[in-house]
C-alpha cells in the first residue's frame, strides 16, 4: 500500500521519460533503483 | 531493441498523444509501411506496449490505455485512459503538464477526483493499493 503522494513520486520516476526523443528502455536495474530509492523493498518489489 | 522497433515504438506514442487516442494498425501502416506488423509484435516481446489478444491492435502504450478504463485522465486540453492509478499518474508525467485524474474506489465506488499540480497529487492521502508482486506484474499485465 502506499499514498497517493509516494505514487505520485513513483510515477515521476518511471514515466517522466516516456515521451522523450531520445527515448530508450529502461533496464531491469534502472527499474529496480526507482523501487528502492523510494523505498519500495524487500521480495514483493523484486522485478525478474 | 532496433532502431526500426524503436522509430515505430516512438511513433506509437507519439500518435496516441496527438490523437488522444490509440493509433489503429491501418494508420499504422498508412504512416509507417507493412512490415509495421512485425515490428509491433516484437514491442509486445519486449513488454514495450500491449496488443489485443484477438487482433492486430494496440491495448496498451503504457501509461495509456486504448481503451475506457476507471482511471480517466485530463491533461493539456485532452483527455486519455490510464490502465490503473500508477498509470493515471504517469500520462501527466510522461506529458510534464498538470493534469486532472477522476476515478473511483474500486471497494466501496466513491468517486476520486485528484488534480497533479507541478507533479504532485492534491490532495494526496488515497491509498493506492498493489496487489500482484513486481516479478509477475507482466504474467498477464492486463489483470496487473
Amino acid at each position: 500500500m502506499m499514498t497517493a503522494r509516494k505514487l505520485g513520486e513513483l510515477a515521476n520516476a518511471w514515466w517522466s521519460d516516456r515521451l522523450t526523443p531520445g527515448w530508450q528502455p529502461h533496464t531491469r536495474d534502472e527499474n529496480q533503483k526507482i523501487l528502492e530509492g523510494l523505498g519500495l523493498a524487500g521480495s514483493f518489489w523484486q522485478l525478474p | 531493441m532496433e532502431e526500426r522497433d524503436l522509430h515505430v515504438r516512438n511513433h506509437v506514442y507519439r500518435r496516441f498523444v496527438e490523437l488522444g487516442r490509440a493509433p489503429t494498425f491501418a494508420e499504422l501502416q498508412d504512416e509507417l509501411g507493412a512490415d509495421v506488423e512485425g515490428a509491433l509484435r516484437r514491442l509486445q516481446d519486449a513488454h514495450a506496449l500491449v496488443l489485443e489478444p484477438d487482433r492486430l491492435e494496440i491495448r496498451m502504450a503504457n501509461p495509456f490505455s486504448a481503451i475506457p478504463t476507471p482511471y480517466l485522465v485530463e491533461a493539456d486540453g485532452r483527455s486519455w485512459y490510464g490502465n490503473c492509478a500508477w498509470d493515471a499518474f504517469g500520462i501527466p508525467a510522461a506529458l510534464h503538464v498538470d493534469g486532472h485524474i477522476s476515478s473511483a474506489c474500486p471497494d466501496c465506488g466513491e468517486p476520486i477526483e485528484i488534480d497533479i499540480r507541478e507533479r504532485r497529487p492534491v490532495p494526496d492521502q488515497h491509498v493506492f493499493h498493489v496487489v500482484v508482486p513486481a516479478e509477475h506484474w507482466w504474467d498477464d499485465i492486463v489483470f496487473t
